[in-house]
């Protein structure tokens, strides 16, 4: 587990919920964080607009506005806080799309539960890597 | 003089008529000509190819204010 002196601030947008369940408890079981959720890039939006998460998990195909028309209008808002891409979109044309609107990193969702639970903890240590000092373990006390 | 008879040719038999295939090797060929950009679908990446996708755009771009902490 990362352990990170404050509680991040995990904002994640997709519109089905026992996928937005899954990823909520692999978050909550590798890092010292909140998770805020959202159904569509337009709550998204609207959620970004009045909060300051620390990290975005933005799907791609979902109803009212995806994300790839949120990425831009939510990169506006929040120039410095990491979008990561979480879609079972695997296209180039579209990973290419993204780069190009300002996505932090891209993770296809659409494979195996033990390689998706990876593929999130390492891009958690990519963003947030644990200080040394905080990393460490409580040292047991000596007798 | 008797010539003899020219000898005669061999009668064609069902057998040299019917084509054969390698129908492994077709199959190869097949597979070379139909793969996914040849059939002109999508490009889809495996998440290898797109880490490296974001690790060269980090690469090329100036350094962007949500580098990794």
């Amino acid at each position: 587990m990362i352990i990170q002196p404050t509680p991040l601030k995990v904002l994640l947008v997709d519109d089905e919920a026992y996928f937005r369940l899954f990823v909520g408890k692999v978050l909550s079981l590798s890092v010292n964080c909140t998770v805020t959720e959202a159904r569509n890039g337009q709550e998204a939006l609207a959620h970004c607009q009045t909060n300051n998460p620390d990290l975005i998990l933005l799907d791609i195909n979902m109803p009212q506005m995806d994300g790839v028309q949120a990425l831009p209008r939510i990169r506006a808002v929040k120039i410095a806080t990491p979008i990561v891409m979480l879609t079972s979109v695997s296209e180039e044309a579209v990973v290419e799309e993204c780069v190009t609107l300002g996505a932090s990193y891209f993770i296809r969702k659409d494979v195996q539960a033990d390689q998706l639970k990876a593929e999130l903890q390492e891009m958690l240590r990519m963003f947030f890597p644990a200080t040394p000092e905080t990393n460490e373990q409580p040292r047991p006390p000596q007798s | 003089m008797n010539n003899p008879d020219p000898p005669k040719a061999k009668l064609p038999s069902l057998a040299d008529y019917l084509v054969r295939y390698d129908l492994a090797s077709l199959l190869e060929e097949a597979r070379l000509d139909y793969n996914q950009s040849a059939a002109g679908g999508p490009r889809h990446l495996d998440q290898k190819d797109i880490a490296a996708r974001f690790r060269d755009a980090r690469r090329t771009q100036p350094k962007a204010p949500d580098e990794p902490r």
